[in-house]
């Protein structure tokens, strides 16, 4: 206990340093540039950091660059979600969950009930994971690393059980979307071995498909050639009001289980290396609906949806925070660029740096806190004006949206490729949606395997091909136990039902 | 007819903005058309900016030091034009490489890799090695160690290699399979006979350290920089694969040192496309070189415990022939087998697939989208998805600048939609200007992206 006195009292000169013209102005810069990128696809929190990175040599105060670069590893998680919610184009790979139910209330005619949600689920994800960071940071960090190969595996293995339980009407063709999902990663570098496989002589193709231009087909483009399609049916006329932006006190008590636990396992997810934010939001959402009374609403506009999604992403941050802190071991791509900001401005991560730069240590855990309240503010204030981009004319609109995901395809990796996989995407929704094979469990099918396959890839090949690792590991047990429980539960079900 | 109504009424609300809208687009074009000018100056060498393929993703080792490479040049003016960097991420940075071994020999594209250049011909993942481009410069010098968790039982590399003689393949080295990792794991093994390691595909320096730290693998390599990065998360070096201790790590004993010949030295190499002009090839060496004299680089470089040199032409060509002859040595054996994804996956996707289309059938129709109660403008949706593979095509085709193509796009599918009302088509015109100047200036000027 005399540790947590000692953080808390660290922490508040930390706090009021914050509250000084400079820092606050670098925060609030940081959240804001942070959200922009977040919103746009194409660019990412990672490149924005990359290139303030060189910026922050000149800053004589180490702490002033990690507030700056905090700031915007926090806008950047959160932005995301505005255009997922409003255009059905995730701007970040993070916010895809948010895209399932986002959209659908926007598009009912909730636009700021949408958005209010997921910006108010994120300031809740942000300051529970920032919590853990300042309390727990050492002992979290520390049993982390007893996570092996096998648990990642069994960890992946019933998420990926859990599609079963968000396939919507019909099992089967949630299960055949998981698996289509499951194809889509196949070419390219094998990830157990690095060896390439299913390239057939494309040369580009020996990269695989990348998940922004897949989500932005699947979702964003597809989407736009139903609205053009339907270019001529009555528009929402319900006008915009603030009400229901805010989360009322009813929202909080109704949400307030869904809220933690997200936001739990936004934290642990994203203190598993190389894991992540994205991950983190599937984990959540599919628990999310596995555990709710109506989970026929989710995908249609369920809150509950997208308060789990974003919950979790945000809380990711300041799980992935933990053991860069506590151990130096960065949880995440900008994790390592943060390290590798501190390197150049010559201080030495890992559990020294408690010793001999507590200041630093304080202002990058008040950084983390503060500035989800600015990123709550930011967002707050621009909502209504965001919100109008619902009642845009389409026909202004859907050009703009159209450029923006060739564009953004093409930014994140330079190629044309991702491009033309974008729009062979756009084509493979538009049919699945057609044929009433969910997106969901694509999308998540797509970004589990790949985790899924390296794990159990890696685990065979330390513990020699043999799989018993897998049953006598503690964590990996229950969690095999758990997916097998998820796999069998459709199919007690039905027999129920059959009844 | 009221549906007609509330279309206009739409297209109502925003036409007393379109004034705003083409001011707003009047501001963005002016610096996107001065921006226009240069490809028309003079013929002297540079005279549009160069791009420098980093095939690695933003923050990575490789991604920063070009960055400041970048700063100590634009900062110094040693390039009249300026070098703009172009991430090119994936496949052991075979993406990028092969990009800029296709480019045209121009002086314009050139690439910054380090050996993976060597490896990635030998792991299978690309047909071609150094010998695909022109060599422009080594530089900077940074050497591989042996580590160990802090509290582990192997106090020197002899204890490593003997417990791995006693039980061979059982000892976990954690490696990014194909990489440099991996390979000096296998030199280590070659200069040892009978010393064998079991080597788990676990990915980038933290991983390595994670499965470390977590008694998941009992040795890896890291460079020196991860090294010094992670010593105090709990890594304990027990050898350096080089002749000479590094000063960096001065306490920490050399491979040779302890009679084991792996010599394993990092350099970040640049190159040209093939048949590049030399006194281009040149000019770009001399410009490398002055960067690497800055106090700015000379400061960076001490900092990632890396030795400043330049090597160029024959001496360049020694380095990268020395890593080639070490590699090629090595035997690449097959690691454990696994099980056959794609089989798997694919069996799966057609059984569940017949299950999908057997239960259709059976419930009699397919169900659809109930989209029959509306109008459904499928000719609009053919015409705006002809425009936009057109857009794509010529973009790939790079036959017109991105701003032009762009505003055409923006016009003919914003007007297809639009239909005649020509005050609807003046709008969607401030949108196009908005959209092609706007973006490229904001992805290309603010965020340094190349557009295609």
């Amino acid at each position: 206990m005399s540790g947590i006195a000692t953080t808390v009292h660290n922490l508040w000169p930390a706090l009021q340093y914050l509250v000084t013209p400079w820092p606050c102005f670098l925060m609030v810069l940081g959240v804001a540039l942070g959200i922009v990128v977040g919103a746009i696809p194409g660019l990412t929190g990672a490149m924005l950091i990359a290139l303030t990175l060189p910026l922050t040599f000149a800053m004589p105060n180490p702490a002033d660059a990690m507030v700056l670069l905090v700031s915007m590893y926090v806008g950047s998680i959160s932005g995301g979600l505005i255009s997922a919610t409003l255009l059905r184009m995730p701007g970040t790979p993070a916010s895809m969950m948010t895209t399932l139910d986002g959209y659908p209330l926007a598009a009912a005619g909730q636009p700021g009930r949408a958005l209010g949600l997921g910006v108010s689920a994120s300031f809740v994800g942000g300051v529970i994971s920032c919590v853990f960071l300042v309390l727990l940071a050492e002992p979290i960090a520390n049993w982390s690393t007893r996570l092996g190969p096998f648990d990642f595996f069994s960890l992946t293995l019933m998420a990926l059980m859990l599609i079963a339980t968000i396939a919507g009407e019909s099992l089967s063709r949630g299960v055949l979307s998981g698996l289509l999902g499951v194809l889509a990663t196949l070419p390219g570098v094998n990830p157990a071995t690095g060896e390439l496989r299913l390239t057939m002589g494309i040369a580009p193709l020996s990269d695989g498909l990348k998940l922004l231009p897949v989500l932005i087909g699947l979702f964003a483009v597809s989407q736009v050639i139903q609205d053009i399609r339907q270019i001529e049916a009555p528009g929402d006329q319900a006008p915009f009001t603030r009400r229901g932006m805010l989360m009322a006190g009813r929202d909080w008590l109704k949400q307030a289980v869904n809220l933690v636990r997200s936001s739990l396992i936004g934290v642990w997810v994203g203190i598993l290396p190389g894991i992540g934010a994205n991950i983190g939001s599937v984990i959540a959402y599919s628990s999310a609906r596995a555990m709710s009374r109506d989970p026929e609403k989710f995908g249609q506009g369920s809150e509950e949806g997208i308060v789990a999604s974003e919950a979790a992403n945000n809380a990711t941050v300041g799980g992935a925070l933990i053991p860069l802190i506590a151990l130096g071991i960065p949880g995440s791509v900008i994790d390592a660029i943060l390290l590798g900001a501190l390197v150049i401005h010559g201080l030495q991560p890992g559990p020294l740096l408690f010793r001999d730069n507590p200041d630093v240590v304080y202002t990058i855990m008040a950084t983390a806190l503060v500035a989800n309240v600015v990123m709550v503010g930011i967002m707050i204030g621009a909502l209504g004006v965001l919100a109008k981009l619902m009642y845009a004319p389409r026909n202004y609109l859907i050009p703009a949206i159209l450029v923006f995901c060739v564009v953004g395809s093409f930014a994140l990796n330079n190629r044309m490729f991702d491009v033309w996989v974008m729009m062979a995407m756009a084509g493979v929704g538009f049919l699945m949606e057609r044929y009433k094979i969910p997106l969901a469990p694509f999308v998540i099918g797509f970004v589990l395997a790949p985790v899924a396959e390296e794990s159990l890839g890696a685990g065979l090949q330390s513990s020699a091909g043999s799989y018993w690792p897998l049953v006598t590991s503690p964590f990996s047990a229950v969690f095999c136990l758990i997916s097998f429980a998820l796999a069998i539960w459709p199919l007690v079900k039905m027999r129920r039902v059959g009844r | 007819m009221r549906r007609r109504k509330d279309h206009d009424l739409r297209l109502e609300r925003v036409n007393f903005s379109a004034s705003s809208l083409l001011m707003l687009a009047a501001a963005l074009a002016l610096p996107g058309l001065a921006g226009c000018r240069g490809r028309l100056a003079g013929e002297p060498y540079p005279n549009r900016p160069i791009k420098l393929v980093v095939p690695f993703s933003p923050g990575g080792g490789t991604d920063t030091f070009a960055r400041v490479m970048k700063k100590a040049i634009e900062d110094n003016r040693l390039l009249p034009q300026p070098l703009v960097i172009i991430n090119v991420d994936g496949a052991g940075a075979t993406i990028g490489s092969r990009r800029v071994k296709n480019a045209r020999p121009d002086g314009y594209t050139i690439l910054l890799l380090h050996e993976a250049i060597v490896t990635a011909k030998y792991s299978g993942k690309a047909p071609y090695g150094p010998e695909a481009f022109e060599p422009i410069a080594g530089t900077g010098k940074m050497g591989l160690v042996f580590a160990v968790a802090e509290d582990s039982e192997f106090r020197t590399l002899h204890d490593l290699v003997e417990a791995a003689r006693e039980n061979p393949e059982t000892l976990v080295f954690a490696a990014n399979l194909g990489a440099p990792v991996h390979f000096v794991g296998l030199m280590l093994e070659q200069a040892c006979p009978g010393a064998t390691f079991r080597f788990a595909q676990t990915g980038g320096g933290t991983k390595r350290l994670h499965a470390l730290k977590g008694g998941h693998a009992q040795v890896s390599a890291f460079s020196i920089e991860e090294f010094v990065r992670y010593e105090s998360a709990g890594l304990r070096a027990i050898a350096y694969c080089a002749p000479e201790r590094h000063p960096a790590i001065p306490d920490v004993p050399t491979s040779h040192e302890q009679g084991v010949a792996v010599t394993h030295i990092n350099m970040q190499f640049w190159w040209a496309p093939k048949n590049t002009p030399p006194e281009r090839i040149e000019y770009l060496g001399d410009v490398l070189e002055r960067a690497m004299q800055t106090d700015a680089v000379q400061q960076r470089m001490a900092e990632i415990q890396s030795d400043p040199i330049v090597v160029r032409g024959a001496a360049m060509l020694a380095e990268v022939d020395a890593r080639r002859e070490a590699i090629a040595k090595v035997d690449l054996r097959k690691t454990q087998a696994l099980p056959n994804v794609p089989a798997i996956v694919g069996g799966l996707v057609l059984l569940v697939g017949c299950a999908v289309v057997w239960n259709a059938w059976s419930t009699a129709a397919v169900p659809r989208a109930d989209d029959t109660s509306l109008p459904s403008r499928n000719d609009l949706a053919a015409w705006c998805t002809l425009f936009t593979l057109a857009y794509l095509a010529i973009l790939t085709a790079g036959i017109l600048e991105f701003r032009l193509v762009t505003f055409l796009y923006v016009l003919a599918v914003g007007g297809t939609l639009t239909g005649r009302r020509w005050r609807g088509w003046l709008a969607v015109g401030g949108v196009a200007v908005i959209m092609s100047c706007g973006v490229h200036f904001l992805f290309s000027r603010v965020f340094g992206l190349v557009l295609p």
